[in-house]
């Protein structure tokens, strides 16, 4: 007996073993039918799970495989849901399989913090996730979004520390950081917006743009052109509950993608000649500055060194006779520019805990940003931590809050503008390649340390090295940013919601000049002055918010609540009149009289707003918004002003049976109406300070009349879009047309100075603002395992147009009736009418009356994102441009005026040096008649008989006269182009490489930013909109690691 | 309940902002109201500071180098309307002067009115004068006054003002130019209307002006109208080396390397042995090169460029010759230089003399106009017997036939740098000095009358600006177009 249990057992066992490591293979076999329609499906795949071994459905939906009997089978096809089947040894079994639902489940934030889904809104709306952000870091987080969303228009500058500007649908949108919005405001006459200098990308979870008035009509008046929402992480989302995460990234200089260059061919000096004696114009053309002077590496025969000399500021001095003994006439500065830059890194670094539970959850992260300027001297550091937490209080009662502490700070980053504070106006524009500016980098003068700078013009320019180290513009700036809400859940419907936040910074910028450095009139004797700024913004909403469901059907939900919002600024500013001890950069080291000037603002708007959203089976969506303000900047007797919304979307999918390809195709319109109130401090008269003459103190009284009447102007929108998924979602497409009447205007309208003011303050004009946005989503490309690519496409359009002005006036500014709002104006030169430019004297002449010179704006903008994944490896590509508009280059206008621009180097000029005027230039003089305009410039009669221009001139009088004397219309060029904005290539390190090391995921990727740009304009980058004296724009490349533990 | 307390806590927060909104619609950095003398300060400022580089370009004192001027070579086209915003200033002086009745600062208003009003009208022909300067009656398009009736206007609020000062009325505060001298101030404005009228010489025989018989009625009655006896009574402003007062083109880069002497003026001046030419200029290169003894007290040493040549011509002279003055240094490198003249002592004393000449009242011509070379002289620092010597010189001693171009001559000759664009006026009115032309002079060669309406006139007041325009220049608004005050 024993023996037979014995071997019962052993048999059982081994058929449990065999079961386990050995299972019988079977043959199974049977049907795939679809559950909608019932039909056999051929073509279905059939995998063993853990393995590669299958099968296909054939032309019956019939299959039959080979597998153990304990196997799971997967069955997947296109469009269908998988499923997994234990075989459990059966060797017959028919599968069913279901259509892939196709959900809209995405949920936005909207405006104030409230979440819907993206289904149910009216308006149009656009997310970025964080994790594009992440790789390669700008040094500000707005310019990771150029190209990414359809209507936002970004301008990033070149230079270290500048802010880009950014545009959503042609206006500044309001920025708004975990349902907080940061305001603009306005100090002496200029706007400051939001910078995003103060939030690190690393702590971005997503941002969502809202982008027309409806979307943001819950901010108020501040929400009017949209909102940019930033929202930051919080507790992880990791199922192991904890994460320690490292991000790195570092990008170089490697070249740039537009920089100025100059001609080498001829020197300093005027008319062909140059002396030094003492850069004072006591020599010949040495105080003058120009780049008209002698040809250089010309070869002499009679001179010890075999090429011309010429007496420079670095020539030695003969000790009998104190003159400058000449030296050799050469290009030694061809690469000056490039020479002075230094290389440029930028580095980003974050380190971030989070942790989370069913009780709360929590998040500490510090990020680092370090980028250090090519120009000399220049650097930049960002620090910030940010805490973020939330806890359960109860049952019903939640908590959360967010707070960041950022510090930027620089002693210095570079000066702008055109003029000899800044390096480019020094180095580019009017340094000759005489002068190497490696040898002017001992800028004092011996025996002079700290009182002159040594250079070779002692009338214009300072020494580039001498700003660089010397000039030093610096900023310190500590933000603090955060918030607490409150959520208490009355019941599964109602729940109330408060949320105080406040933004609070305190700033202090310094300019020290040191002595013996040139600006425009200033005397040379060095100053200090400094600016400290504290800013305090308070923002509280509490509202409630109702949710109910009948029927599984009809929804509803109500929001009702106040807002209050706080604003208050201070300012000081102090000034030097000139130094007493040299480097001593203090207040109270000044010789003359300190000026000074103090400023505090602050505003007050309290209101109220409500909600109602109704939806029908998911498909039909209704909402209505409404809110009243009271703001303290408008006059008391009409400061309050109210206005609604109206919004209606149907998932048209939902409600009628659409083709298989177009599982969901949405309808979407709303109308809003938004009014806003004006800067602080408009509605009453006051005299502001200026000279002070000898001790006498004196005031002006603006010339801007302002009005006690004024009212709130309001914008009333209008959107229209359609949200269209193709083929089980692999193609998306989102259209918005929009249509905004901008009404009451609060404008300084221009007026005849003859009346004593140039402008003044009144509600007026009506502007219609309408564009059309297409997102496109795509995957063309999706293999199982495989690779897969997606593309994201972004095109916008925007115009302004003027369409009513007030009565009696016909233009504002030169804009009529039609006109787009960003027309530019300019002097361009007097034409025949068969368009041929007239000449007097061989020089050309302009129009007595300012023209078009065209748009300001572009036509339209685009971005293109390609992501190609393969296994472990993901390269992201990054296309954006603009196509139309104009930009006006002063760098290039001043080039040909100075004579550095590599234009200016013709056989003309080579004449001229010989003494002869051979320039003939393209246009014709008049020989007999005259023209006659009327007083609009329209031409009333012309008997003008032309011939060809014949005088011969001087090309440099010429070459001045065209580029820069006359006319406007000779730098002015188009601002088309596009960028290669960004390229990621992306290793996820195996996971193998990493379990010893206890890290969970580990990525290494090569990144690049600003790598190749097409545009018309040869040395100006036209990304910045504008020129004025531009940084070169620099290529980027470098590395980034991803590290989660 | 601990709950509840949270709640409260969190909206004592909201009680933020507590002000009331009537307080927060005021700017706590600026007052509503002042006193009319802290406006008197900047307006005489913007008033006496009369140094234009420009005009000195335009009246062939100097010559540009670094590229063209158009003031220069005659391209010029529009001027502004600049005057109006000094007179907005002039406006809330006067009102707040009348919240308390300090008639003193609305007499000086007046004369603030009748000198800027003055320069445009001389600038642009008509302008708006009636219905100027009430924009808070809600006046924003102006009429544009005939030349002729803008005049009127002028003379009619000179003699107001005049008549208005008064000791009793009120101390003057704020007065950088006279420290509430009110006799001063009437010397300044009879002279200013001293030189208006005489700036009418071609309406002579206009009944309604009638500028004759008024320049007699102030030359005769000294009592009720005082003139300047001297040149401390005369209208300038003194500069200070402190920020913002130092005078306009100190440490002027381009007044520094690329502005020098013009020719015909130089040789004005040397032919008539005339020492103020070391005070305006410095010796040529060429001059300092060779370095004889004295050679800055040597007319030889000294010489011009051509207003009317090209650039490179003019640099040719300067690189390859050594030649042309530059500007005396003292004009770009003192900081307090010399006062800026706006009304000045030795230009009444010409006038004078011309309106003697021209039988308008009874005194000796000879005698006003050496008296007015030798005030310029004791100006620039002269001493008196190198005066003597000049008055003495064969050019300068009064020649009857020549009596006009030699009185507008040295009047010319005093205006350097200073008086604005008194010698521009001057020479459009009698033709003395002829200024120079050339190749690269524009407008045909011609000297301009006049500007043409600023761009923003056509822009926010069409209808009005295009009626001045029609009725003066028949239609065509240009910058050779003859003005009423320049037709007989």
């Amino acid at each position: 007996m024993r023996k037979i249990f014995r071997y019962s057992l052993i048999i059982m066992l081994f058929h449990m073993m065999a079961g386990i490591v050995l299972a019988q293979e079977i043959t199974i076999s049977g049907n795939v039918t679809s559950a909608e329609e019932g039909v056999l499906l051929p073509g279905v795949n059939i995998v063993i799970k853990g393995t590669t071994i299958g099968s296909v459905t054939d032309l019956d939906g019939h299959y039959s495989i080979n597998a153990p009997g304990n196997a799971v089978l997967e069955f997947s096809f296109i469009g269908f849901e998988k499923q997994e089947i234990s075989v459990s040894n059966r060797i017959n079994i028919d599968v069913i399989l279901s259509e892939e639902q196709f959900e809209l489940q995405e949920v936005v934030v909207t405006a104030l913090g409230i979440k819907r889904e993206k289904k149910a809104l009216g308006y149009s709306v656009q997310e970025v996730d964080g994790a594009s952000l992440e790789k390669a870091k700008e040094p500000n987080v707005i310019s990771s979004l150029t190209g990414r969303v359809a209507g936002l228009v970004i301008y990033n500058k070149t230079g270290l520390y500048e802010s880009p500007e950014f545009f959503l649908r042609g206006s500044h949108p309001l920025i708004v950081v975990n349902g907080i919005p940061n305001p603009p405001y306005e100090v002496n006459g200029t706007m400051h917006y939001a910078d995003l200098w103060d939030i690190s990308s690393d702590d971005i979870e997503n941002i969502t743009v809202l982008k027309g008035t409806t979307a943001s009509a819950l901010y108020g008046s501040i929400g009017k052109d949209g909102a940019i929402m930033i929202t930051t992480k919080k507790g992880t989302k990791d199922e192991r509950g904890f994460e320690v995460t490292f991000n790195s990234s570092t990008m170089f200089e490697a070249g740039f993608v537009a920089i100025p260059e100059v001609q080498s061919k001829y020197g300093t000096g005027y008319g062909g000649k140059y002396w030094y004696k003492d850069g004072k114009g006591g020599g010949i053309q040495d105080g003058s500055g120009w780049i008209w002077g002698p040809e250089l590496d010309k070869r002499d025969s009679t001179t010890a060194s075999g090429y011309a000399e010429i007496a420079q500021y670095d020539s030695p001095i003969d000790s009998l006779t104190g003159e400058r003994i000449p030296t050799p006439w050469i290009s030694r500065g061809k690469n000056n520019l490039r020479n002075f830059l230094e290389q440029g890194f930028i580095t980003t670094n974050n380190l971030s805990i989070s942790s989370s539970n069913e009780k709360g959850d929590y998040r500490i992260s510090l990020t680092h940003l370090f980028q250090n300027g090519m120009v000399p001297n220049t650097k930049l550091n960002s620090v910030t931590l940010s805490l973020a937490g939330g806890y359960n209080l109860g049952k019903r009662l939640r908590a959360e809050a967010t707070w960041s502490y950022n510090k930027q700070f620089t002693p210095n980053y570079p000066r702008r503008g055109y003029g000899p504070q800044n390096y480019v106006y020094n180095l580019l524009l009017w340094m000759g390649t005489d002068v190497d500016v490696r040898d002017l980098r001992d800028y004092w003068q011996p025996g002079l340390e700290g009182i002159q700078q040594r250079h070779y013009n002692y009338t214009w320019y300072n020494n580039p090295y001498f700003t660089a180290y010397e000039n030093l513009q610096s900023y310190y700036k500590d933000v603090n940013s955060g918030q607490i809400t409150l959520t208490y859940d009355f019941n599964k419907n109602l729940s109330f919601k408060l949320r105080s936040g406040l933004n609070w910074y305190g700033l202090m910028s310094e300019i020290k000049t040191p002595k013996s450095m040139i600006l425009y009139t200033d005397p040379t004797d060095g100053n200090y002055e400094m600016t400290t700024e504290k800013n305090f913004n308070l923002n509280t909403d509490a509202y409630l918010e109702y949710n109910k469901t009948w029927n599984e059907k009809w929804e509803l939900n109500v929001t009702a609540g106040g807002n209050n919002r706080w604003e208050e600024k201070n300012y000081l500013w102090a000034k030097t009149a000139g130094l007493n001890v040299p480097g001593f950069y203090n207040i109270s080291n000044s010789t003359g009289d300190v000026t000074a000037e103090n400023n505090l603002r602050q505003k007050k708007v309290n209101s109220v707003y409500g909600t109602l959203g109704f939806s029908f089976r998911k498909a039909l969506f209704f909402g209505i918004t409404g809110r009243n303000d009271w703001s303290s900047a408008l006059p008391v007797k009409h400061n309050s002003y109210f206005y609604p919304s109206f919004s209606l979307s149907t998932v048209i999918s939902e409600l009628i049976k659409m083709p298989k390809a177009i599982p969901f195709f949405k309808l979407r319109g709303s109308w809003a109406q938004v009014s806003n109130d004006l800067s602080v401090y408009s509605t009453i008269p006051v005299y502001n300070d200026d000279v002070n003459w000898n001790s006498n103190a004196s005031v002006y009284f603006p010339g801007s009349k302002l009005n006690p009447d004024i009212k709130p102007e309001t914008s009333k929108t209008l959107e229209l879009g359609s949200d269209i998924r193709f083929v089980a979602n692999r193609i998306g497409l989102d259209v918005t047309y929009y249509h905004t009447i901008d009404v009451n205007d609060i404008i300084y309208f221009p007026v005849s100075e003859a009346s004593g003011y140039y402008s003044k303050l009144i509600n007026a004009n009506k502007y219609k603002r309408e564009g059309w946005e297409v997102v496109l989503n795509a995957t063309p490309v999706k293999i199982e395992n495989s690779l897969t690519w997606d593309v994201n496409f972004n095109w916008s359009r925007h115009r302004r147009i003027l369409l009513e002005l007030p009565e009696g006036i016909n233009d504002m500014n030169g804009v009529k009736i039609g006109d787009r709002m960003d027309l530019m104006r300019g002097w361009v030169f007097n034409r025949s009418a068969s368009g041929e430019i007239i000449y007097e004297g061989g020089l050309p002449t302009w129009d007595p009356f300012i023209k078009k010179l065209g748009y300001d704006d572009p036509d339209w903008t685009f971005g293109i994102s390609n992501t190609f994944k393969y296994k472990f490896v993901t390269l992201n590509i990054l296309f954006d441009g603009r196509y139309g508009g104009v930009i006006w280059c002063q760098t290039i206008r001043k080039m040909y005026w100075g004579g550095s621009h590599p234009n200016t180097v013709t056989k003309y000029r080579e004449d001229e040096l010989n003494g002869l005027a051979t320039y003939i230039g393209d246009g014709v003089t008049i020989v007999s008649g005259e023209v006659i305009y009327n007083a609009e410039g329209d031409i009333i009669s012309d008997t003008r008989e032309y011939e060809p221009n014949a005088t011969q001139v001087y090309w440099s009088d010429w070459c001045q006269y065209y580029y820069h004397d006359v006319s406007d219309e000779a730098v002015t060029f188009d601002a088309s182009y596009i960028k290669l904005r960004e390229l990621t290539l992306t290793f996820d390190l195996p996971n193998k490489w990493l379990t010893h090391l206890s890290i969970n995921r580990a990525s290494v990727s090569f990144i690049g930013r600003n790598l190749w740009m097409l545009s018309y304009i040869k040395y100006i980058d036209p990304d910045e909109g504008r020129d004025d004296l531009q940084t070169p724009s620099s290529r980027n490349i470098g590395f980034n690691i991803n590290l989660t533990f | 309940m601990k709950n509840i307390k949270l709640i409260l806590i969190f909206f004592a927060l909201v009680c933020f902002g507590c002000e009331n909104y009537e307080t927060l619609t005021k700017d706590p950095n600026k007052p509503t109201e002042v006193h009319p003398s802290l406006l008197l300060t900047n307006i005489e400022v913007n008033t006496f500071k009369e140094i234009s580089v420009n005009a000195a370009f335009a009246c062939r004192y100097l010559v540009f180098t670094d590229g063209y001027s158009t003031s220069q070579t005659y391209g010029w086209q529009r001027a502004g309307f600049g005057g109006y915003s000094t007179l907005l200033q002039v406006y809330k002086m006067m009102e707040e002067a009348g919240k308390d009745n300090l008639d003193n600062y609305i007499a000086l208003g007046k004369f603030f009115r009748a000198y800027h009003l003055t320069q445009m009208t001389l600038t642009f022909g008509d302008i708006p004068y009636s219905e100027a300067l009430r924009g808070d009656e809600g006046i924003y398009k102006p009429r544009y006054d005939t030349q002729e009736d803008v005049f009127i206007g002028i003379l009619q609020e000179l003699t107001e003002a005049n008549e208005m000062l008064d000791e009793s009325k009120g101390k003057i505060g704020g007065d950088i130019i006279y420290n509430g001298d009110i006799l001063k101030w009437k010397k300044l404005i009879n002279s200013f209307k001293l030189r208006v009228l005489l700036s009418l010489s071609a309406k002579e025989g206009n009944a309604d002006l009638n500028v004759a018989a008024k320049f007699r009625e102030v030359y005769e009655n000294p009592a009720v109208y005082p003139i300047f006896t001297g040149l401390s009574d005369q209208g300038q402003l003194v500069f200070v080396d402190r920020d913002d007062n130092r005078y306009p083109i100190f440490h002027d880069k381009f007044s520094t390397t690329a502005t020098y002497m013009e020719r015909t003026f130089v040789d004005l001046l040397k032919a008539r042995r005339d020492p103020r030419l070391f005070r305006y200029a410095s010796p040529e290169r060429r001059a300092v090169e060779v370095g004889q003894p004295g050679y800055q007290n040597s007319y030889s040493s000294y010489g011009g460029l051509d207003a009317g040549a090209y650039v490179s011509d003019n640099l040719d002279k300067l690189t390859e010759r050594g030649e042309g003055s530059p500007l005396n240094p003292r004009y770009h490198s003192d900081p307090v230089n010399e006062p800026s003249i706006a009304v000045g002592y030795p230009e009444l004393e010409f006038n004078i003399a011309e309106a003697a000449l021209r039988g308008w009242i009874t005194a000796d011509v000879s005698e006003h106009y050496y008296k007015g070379i030798r005030a310029s002289m004791e100006f620039f620092g002269v001493a008196s017997d190198k005066i003597n010597t000049y008055l003495n010189g064969s050019l300068v001693v009064y020649d009857e036939a020549k009596a006009l171009e030699q009185i507008i001559t040295q009047k010319y000759l005093s205006f350097f740098l200073n008086s604005g664009w008194e010698p521009f006026y001057n020479q459009r009115r009698t033709g003395f000095p002829v200024f120079v032309v050339g190749p690269s002079t524009q407008n045909g060669g011609q000297v301009p009358k006049r500007w043409m309406y600023p761009q923003d006139e056509l822009d926010n007041n069409f209808e009005n600006v295009k009626e001045a325009i029609d009725r003066q220049y028949e239609g065509n608004d240009n910058i050779n177009g003859v003005m009423w005050i320049c037709n007989n």
